[in-house]
């Protein structure tokens, strides 16, 4: 009796506790097991999509179906009656896969997630950038379970030609209207997120609170990092509107060049004595670019490479739906520097010209004192015979 | 010191290209490890300064045949040839360092990543060509002839500051 009291009690226990820690669709992750990683839906996109497209090199036929791949997912993804999904020409050679998540709260405001799609010859491109585009579906898969409607639309953008000098996202951005670009709080890149030996998120810094943001919404089981000051940070003293982080060369550049601000996942070391970025320590890992660019090669990262995936996924989704959100991002617009002070050469030329100016007036009163002296002191027009290197004395010929 | 090497014409001129060399090396070992990795795709500090160790072993051999040809086409014949290289080669690499110098701020501050590349070496090719020419004047030509120096000396000045500004 008293036992079946003690199973009875110990069972309503677990039934009052179950139901809060259930996982609601609309729950925020904040830790995953990655036990059975290979079952996983992102490791299972990065094996599919590297090794059925290798090769994925701009305008070819296998780009074009990579392209035509991503499309069939996202429509899989998003729901018709609030997305659109199509396949944008980049001059009838490339495209851009665009899929947009429509909220009828967004108040017009929009953000942009991308990854690039293509890769380079002979290359799977698993790690560049199959990982960036498992994780831009991931994330559409996760926020289409959430109830509630968002603050802003979602556009999630493949871009195509990365390789060939951000080609796909260029055209992206140029084709966006003045309207487009005003109402962008937000571009976020994903680009090679899985492969390198640390996870880094580069954001503006000091001026705004993106990067806090993103950090607070990442995931318990993450080790997310954020770009070390000392390595190639660009910064403007505050006195010039703060600081902002350095653009490295991926596609969230064109954007931030239209004054959008930016969030860029990679992976890499920024820990070794380099000066730059490297991709790992091991050289075995350093693929970027490269024919050793493969499933096979990003395997050997096991469970490592699924969870840097999966925390770019959670952190960027933990980010959307938390609370500030949109107070952030608009004064991350509003608290971007000036490119053209830290980036254009203009204004220091404008400053050497100005020098030169000035020491060209110096020079020309220099030369007439000079004429005029050579009229007072008049002297041979032959050399002075003066002479820096003498003869060695005798005996200190061969003293050195 | 100073007296032994004014001597030693040998040695001074080894100690002058070595250290031509060297702060070649220091002023455009970022620009060398920067085109490797853009034009290349390698990513290798080590290669990167031997690149830069070759290209100044280079300039090392081109410049004297620079500076003859300058001297020739301003018919400047008052100068021992030899002495006068030897001394460009020494501010040369005195606008080298303090180039290379500044160019070290940006590893504490990079504030000046863009106007440190068009002014650090604007700041020490002025201020060696300045050096260099009291130095030559003072040396080897007298009132009547430091008029037409002057003027050969900055118009070589300003042609080369001015292709840096539109280069």
């Amino acid at each position: 009796m008293r036992v079946c009291a003690f199973i009875l009690a110990l069972l309503m226990c677990v039934a009052a506790v179950v139901p809060f820690t259930a996982v609601a669709s609309e729950q925020v992750i904040t830790n995953k097991d990655f036990g059975n990683y290979q079952t996983m839906d992102v490791y299972k996109f990065v094996e599919e999509f590297s090794t059925r497209f290798p090769s994925r090199i701009a305008g070819t036929e296998t780009e074009r179906q990579a392209a035509q791949y991503i499309k069939q997912q996202f429509e899989t993804i998003l729901p018709t009656e609030q997305s659109s999904v199509e396949l944008q020409s980049i001059n009838g050679e490339s495209y851009n896969v665009v899929a947009t998540l429509t909220s009828p709260v967004s108040q017009g405001y929009r953000i942009i997630i991308g990854a690039h799609y293509d890769s380079v010859l002979g290359s799977e491109g698993a790690q560049d950038n199959a990982s960036g585009v498992a994780a831009l579906l991931e994330i559409a898969k996760r926020l289409v379970t959430f109830d509630r409607h968002f603050d802003v639309d979602i556009v999630f953008v493949a871009f195509g030609s990365e390789e060939l000098g951000l080609v796909g996202s260029q055209y992206f951005a140029d084709s966006m209207s003045s309207i487009d670009v005003e109402r962008t709080l937000m571009m976020i890149n994903m680009d090679s997120i899985a492969g390198g030996d640390n996870l880094y998120l580069h954001c503006e810094t000091v001026s705004n609170d993106m990067e806090k943001f993103f950090i607070a919404n990442s995931p318990d089981y993450s080790e997310l990092y954020v770009k070390p000051y000392s390595n190639g940070v660009v910064a403007m003293p505050s006195i010039l509107g703060g600081y902002y982080e350095t653009l490295l060369n991926a596609d969230q550049a064109v954007f931030r060049a239209k004054g959008i601000p930016t969030a860029l996942f990679i992976s890499g070391n920024y820990s070794t004595m380099a000066w730059d970025y490297i991709e790992s320590t091991d050289k075995s890992f350093c693929v970027m670019n490269s024919t050793s660019d493969t499933f096979a090669n990003l395997s050997r990262r096991q469970a490592e490479f699924v969870k840097k995936i999966e925390t770019v996924t959670d952190t960027i989704v933990n980010t959307i739906v938390a609370e500030g959100f949109i107070t952030m991002a608009k004064n991350a617009r509003n608290g971007l520097v000036n490119l053209d002070i830290v980036y254009s050469t203009r204004l220091p030329l404008l400053v050497k010209l100005v020098a030169l100016i000035v020491l060209a007036v110096f020079a020309w009163r220099y030369y007439k004192k000079l004429q005029k002296n050579s009229y007072i002191n008049k002297s041979s027009a032959q050399g002075t015979g003066n002479k820096v290197f003498v003869t060695p004395d005798a005996d200190d010929v061969f003293d050195l | 010191m100073i007296n032994k090497l004014r001597q030693n014409y040998s040695l001074s001129l080894w100690i002058v290209r070595l250290t031509f060399v060297a702060t070649f090396v220091l002023a455009n070992w970022r620009q060398s490890a920067t085109i490797l990795a853009m034009m290349m795709g390698v990513n290798d500090i080590g290669i990167a300064l031997l690149s830069c160790l070759f290209s100044a072993v280079i300039a090392l051999v081109i410049y004297p045949f620079i500076i003859n040809l300058l001297l020739n086409l301003f018919s400047i014949y008052c100068v021992p040839r030899a002495e006068y290289v030897l001394l460009a080669l020494i501010y040369t690499a005195l606008a080298q360092l303090i180039a290379g110098v500044l160019g070290c701020i940006q590893f504490f501050t990079p504030v000046v990543a863009t106007w440190g590349a068009v002014l650090f070496r604007f700041v020490g090719s002025t201020v060696a060509m300045i050096l260099f020419y009291r130095k030559t004047a003072e040396l080897y030509f007298n009132h009547q002839t430091r008029v037409h120096y002057f003027r050969n000396v900055a118009i070589v000045y300003f042609v080369l500051m001015i292709l840096g500004v539109f280069a």
